[in-house]
């Protein structure tokens, strides 16, 4: 192999896996790395400290928006010129349709949403969701190109190396969209980070009304996390905001901790909570496809449960026993 | 105008079993339905018919001949006629296998100003149809929509959903479209409609029609090979405790102490 190319709208991302690519250079080849869009040169700069040897940096006006026919033109153009066998892309949103873009261009197989990455003799084997979240399919990808798209969170969270990798102009050709970006803006509700919670305490349909939200705010609390919940309480009822919402097509989550209240347990959702360390699930139905799910359950009404447990930890908290006081996040 | 919605059938994932091993799943039989996502498609298509003047909206779709029965739907939900390219490789074809003939179909249907498809399909969620599509085509392509609005003059303008913003894309057609759930509500059509859908037009087409085979699509052409596709082995403690509440709390707050994950 000939050499990996990493890019990613989110620079953390692009850290996270140029890291991975260097280390894996032995089988990979070179790691390089693009850096497009609004301040492209400085945030190459910053990207020199996780393992890349050329950083190629393009602040054309056509790419500022980061459409994707525009970012793919120049990321085939590199994939091409710098003979790249490896194209590693942080799947964000735009991640996710940029990187079949650029398969297509350039002929290639692409995995959209890898949740697992890792080398296999000198294969790189990918692994997503599939069937819905049932069953998670593992492949790779047999085109001397491959395309792979990865979720944040699939690999280690890079820590800043050596300052080095040269930073290189784009000289090349960058063709502009037909689409354009006429406006931007906050998402509402968007005051919370699920994906990067430590502690969550994930609600369901067991909520009866959306008055006895308190309850499980008051939990989320007294365990310094933030609240979480399935589809139907975002989507349907409208309780909480989407940005809140687990599951395949909402977040995914890592958290230490998740209490999970008064869910079912249905793949579309568990798909979103596997990342997280330690599951406990209350719920009133014995035979709930969440308890196969979780660490520890209490078979119980979340009326009841939740109460006590909140007040049982505040407890622990007043009575100060080892204990550091926790905040909740912001 | 002319607005082109490519459906999917997927296989009912509320039916999926599995073999003893609790891992492997059993598909074969399985009923299939047309995708949630391209619902969501179909019925911006047809709410924007209502709201233009002189607007065809062409359900596309490739795959098994069972595709026949389950268009029905999408000619009842309004859509005014369907071309379906049916062949058993479709059956077995990949992601750039399908897009190939969609964007093979896309030519042969000729002029068209807005192709829709579901961001994902429910069943593998990988979202790559629409950007293989929109870029075989060389057209541009706003993908995660969640607001959609279509100007009698052509003129596209699309909400997508990001992460933390929401980004408003323009672009004249012709344009793929990409949508999501957010969008709209599908309707379900009455039974009047489901009678008459049966005498609105589908037209079918083979690869052969449109210059594919074997050699362009199909399982050896498939660009990814699975090594396994199986359920995830639990790896959870699956502890349900008992006692009286009391007690379970106490015994709960023990082990997540001794776990480390709370504070």
């Amino acid at each position: 192999m000939s050499g990996v190319l990493v890019y990613s709208d989110r620079d953390d991302l692009a850290h996270d896996l140029s890291a991975w690519a260097a280390a894996q250079r032995e089988v990979l080849g070179e790691p390089t790395a693009a850096v497009l869009g609004a301040r492209a040169a400085e945030r190459a700069e910053a990207c020199r400290a996780y393992g890349a040897v050329r950083i190629h940096v393009c602040d054309a006006p056509a790419v500022t928006d980061l459409l994707d026919d525009a970012v793919a033109g120049v990321l085939a153009e590199l994939v091409t010129r710098e003979q790249i066998s490896v194209v590693l892309i942080g799947a964000t949103r735009r991640g996710r349709s940029l990187a079949p873009r650029l398969a297509q261009m350039l002929e290639a197989g692409c995995v959209s949403e890898a949740v697992e990455l890792g080398l296999e003799g000198r294969r790189i084997v990918t692994g997503r969701y599939s069937l819905g979240g049932n069953t998670i399919s593992r492949e790779w990808v047999r085109t001397p190109i491959q395309i792979i798209a990865v979720a944040p969170g699939t690999v280690e969270r890079a820590v800043p190396g050596a300052v080095g990798g040269d930073l290189i102009t784009f000289e090349g050709q960058v063709n502009a969209s037909r689409a354009a970006v006429i406006e931007r803006r906050d998402k509402p509700g968007l005051e919370t980070n699920i994906a990067d919670s430590e502690r969550l305490v994930c609600v369901g349909r067991g909520l009866a009304s959306e008055e006895d939200l308190p309850l499980v705010q008051d939990l989320a609390e007294a365990l310094g996390g933030e609240v979480a919940c399935t589809r139907p309480l975002s989507y349907e009822y409208g309780w909480l905001p989407e940005e809140r919402m687990i599951g395949i097509s909402g977040q995914k989550c890592s958290p230490k901790l998740l209490v999970s209240i008064g869910v079912s347990g249905q793949v579309q959702h568990t798909v979103g909570i596997q990342g997280a360390k330690t599951i406990v699930a209350i719920n009133t139905e014995k035979g709930a496809p969440i308890f196969k799910q979780a660490d520890y359950g209490i078979v119980g009404d979340m009326y009841e449960v939740v109460p006590l447990l909140t007040a049982r930890l505040r407890g622990r908290r007043g009575g100060g026993a080892a204990m550091k006081a926790s905040q909740p996040q912001e | 105008m002319r607005i082109v919605v490519c459906l999917k059938e997927v296989i009912d994932l509320a039916q999926v079993r599995f073999k003893t091993d609790g891992r492997t799943p059993v598909l074969d039989g399985l009923p299939v339905r047309l995708g949630a996502f391209e619902k969501n498609a179909l019925e911006e298509a047809i709410r924007i018919k209502e709201r233009l003047t002189e607007v065809e909206v062409i359900a596309l779709s490739a795959g098994s001949g069972r595709l026949k029965e389950s268009i029905k739907e999408a000619l009842a939900m309004g859509a005014d006629r369907a071309v379906l390219v049916l062949d058993p490789l479709l059956e077995i074809a990949d992601s750039a296998g399908v897009a190939r003939t969609l964007a093979a179909a896309l030519e042969r249907i000729g002029s068209w100003d807005v192709c829709l498809l579901g961001e994902g399909s429910d069943d593998e969620y990988t979202g790559q149809t629409p950007s293989r599509v929109a870029a075989l085509l060389g057209l541009p392509q706003i993908t995660n929509v969640r607001e959609l609005d279509i100007a009698g003059d052509g003129r596209v303008r699309g909400t997508r959903g990001l992460e933390a913003e929401l980004e408003v894309v323009a672009c004249d057609s012709p344009v793929v479209v990409s949508v999501t759930s957010e969008l709209n509500t599908p309707r379900l059509p009455p039974l009047t409609a489901i009678l008459k859908a049966g005498r609105k037009p589908v037209e079918v087409w083979t690869l052969a029609d449109l210059g594919l085979g074997p050699g362009t699509v199909g399982p050896r052409e498939a660009q990814v090979e699975v090594l396994s596709n199986l359920a995830p082995a639990g790896s959870r403690k699956n502890q349900i405790l008992d006692g009286d509440l009391e007690a379970q709390i106490e015994e709960l707050l023990r082990s997540l102490e001794r776990e480390g994950v709370i504070s």
